[in-house]
């Protein structure tokens, strides 16, 4: 017998509405297609509780630094700044999770992240002419500023709506395979936030590819991060490249022909 | 983009709607010391409409975000170790037809049927009572220095019970209730489902047209445990931020939500079932 399947919200159990439920659906415990996939759990403890968080599946390679990052802030004192900060609010590090977790893609460069002094979270990026700021003062009030120095657009908002911070990102992971940024062993010295104390960003070497996971779909920045080179984006960057390979025109011309198929089709 | 109604066009009505329970509930900024102890304190204001108290687990924090991944790619929590979850109490009159839940970041008032004779007392009734006891809420708070009322998310919800005999029989015959739901079969091959069940979600956009909240809606196959009789459920959720600062925009909000359960209910379900719950308009 399943539960009723009601949102609790405030309204009066299916007990004291005095019904019970028809049976469910089916399980779908034999089947592949929507089986539930792994799921990989970190825990933060801080002086008077414990981060907990959950990812379904593969992490995208920003997944773990950033979690770290917010992580650690929580194990930070009261008059952190010496100038009668706050603590960080654990609200503020669970939404500022919820909302990377929601926002960013897989080929998303990772965001400094930033305390501030009033108790909240910043997660910031730097890069590739954008400057995006996300400001997570509390659960529901999440404030946002960019500027984007290519095409002169700039704005500053209270987000209810994360679309153009979603678009934002996506501009800044395109830029990034476009033209990729040198990789950098410590970012607080460049690019990296302005304000507030700031977590130490560092990229790890890159992991071997489990396995059992080589044939995942991956996105190309992606690819290059785990791969450890840079992504080329441009067409015209590899046009030509490997010429030498072969050693005849005609050689060359023989496997490009057996690429498309051509023997095989008999065209 | 969902279609605004049109405000002018008036509400529908029904003089016998087959409501059993309302809540409208405020969630705010959390107050830390708002605790146990601090809550009984609270019950004193209360306790000559309400007498009966009982305590619950407290309900999740729930935020209607809009533009972001519909699959997140995972969830997080912060759990206390050192101090048990801060409780949801209730308040409850003496018939138990009304009830007040308080915790640390939430305020909620019920109206539920109990008894057959129990009629809905509508929502401007409801309304005007939430009203009355979030504005005293709000003073307790205030007196007794607990700190100042910041809602952030409301919510209105309306549960219908649609008892089995008066225009269907058996839990496949959803679609003589809604009109999402058609037993018109390509092939004819198969008898009447055993039982179906329906989701459908709805973005509330403002006057500007920005989503400021979403609409849940639920109906699942249910039966009643004295007789065992077929019934749907069928559960209409609007929540949304405030539309703007203090109480007003709390109603605001929840007059929104309340336009978009009713023009929903009536619009999804079936001239059939209307005639029976007598729609006026």
């Amino acid at each position: 017998m399943t539960t009723l399947e009601i949102p609790e919200n405030g309204v009066l159990s299916a007990r004291e509405r005095r019904v019970r439920p028809a049976p469910g659906i089916a399980q779908r415990g034999s089947t592949l297609t929507g089986a539930s996939v792994s799921v990989q759990r970190m825990c933060f403890p801080s002086s008077d509780g414990e981060l907990v968080i959950e990812i379904g599946g593969v992490p995208p390679a920003w997944f773990e630094p950033t979690v770290e990052k917010l992580g650690r802030l929580l194990t930070m004192p009261p008059d952190w700044d010496s100038y009668k900060a706050r603590r960080v609010e654990p609200a503020c590090v669970v939404s500022a999770i919820e909302t990377v977790l929601a926002v960013m893609q897989d080929n998303t460069p990772p965001p400094a992240v930033v305390s501030t002094s009033c108790g909240g979270v910043q997660l910031e990026w730097h890069t590739r002419g954008i400057d995006l700021e996300v400001d997570v003062c509390s659960p529901t009030r999440i404030l946002a500023s960019y500027e984007d120095q290519e095409t002169g657009e700039s704005w500053e908002e209270r987000v209810f709506d994360f679309s153009r911070i979603r678009r934002a990102l996506r501009e800044m992971a395109w830029r990034q395979v476009r033209v990729p940024e040198p990789i950098k062993e410590d970012s607080s010295g460049g690019e990296g936030p302005t304000n507030a104390t700031t977590v130490m960003e560092t990229r790890k070497a890159p992991e071997p590819i489990p396995p059992d996971l080589f044939w995942q779909d991956k996105s190309l920045a992606q690819l290059a991060v785990e791969q450890d080179v840079a992504a080329i984006g441009r067409f015209e960057e590899v046009w030509g490249a490997g010429s030498h390979l072969w050693p005849t025109e005609e050689e060359f011309e023989a496997f490009l022909a057996a690429s498309r198929g051509d023997v095989a089709s008999g065209n | 983009m969902t279609p605004l109604p049109d405000p002018n066009t008036p509400l529908p009505e029904f003089d016998n709607p087959p409501v059993i329970e309302v809540a409208l509930s405020v969630q705010f900024d959390t107050l830390a010391n708002l605790r146990t102890p601090q809550i009984g304190v609270l019950w004193q204001e209360f306790r000559d409409r309400f007498p009966k108290t009982e305590e619950h687990p407290p309900l999740e924090s729930a935020i209607e975000r809009f533009g972001v991944s519909p699959t997140p790619k995972g969830v997080a929590r912060f759990q206390l170790l050192s101090t048990p979850p801060a409780p949801r109490c209730w308040f409850l009159n003496e018939e138990g037809t009304e009830l007040v839940q308080v915790q640390h970041d939430r305020f909620v008032h019920n109206w539920r049927k109990v008894g057959d004779n129990d009629t809905y007392p509508r929502y401007d009734h409801v309304r005007a009572t939430f009203e009355s006891e979030l504005k005293r809420f709000s003073e307790v708070l205030l007196r007794q220095e607990l700190g100042e009322l910041h809602p952030n998310q409301c919510e209105i919800t309306y549960v219908n019970h649609i008892v089995s005999g008066e225009g269907w029989t058996t839990h496949g015959q959803l679609g003589d209730i809604v009109n999402l739901f058609s037993l018109h079969y390509t092939d004819a091959f198969h008898p009447e489902p055993e039982d179906c069940r329906l989701a459908a979600r709805f973005v509330i956009p403002n006057r500007s047209g920005e989503p400021v909240g979403r609409l849940h809606v639920a109906i699942e196959p249910v039966y009643r445990t004295s007789d065992d009789a077929p019934m749907f459920a069928l559960t209409l959720t609007a929540r949304g931020r405030p539309l703007s600062y203090g109480l007003s925009g709390v109603l605001e909000v929840l007059d929104l939500g309340r336009e978009w359960i009713v023009r929903t209910f009536a619009t999804m379900t079936t001239p059939k079932m209307h005639a029976l719950w007598r729609r006026k308009q």
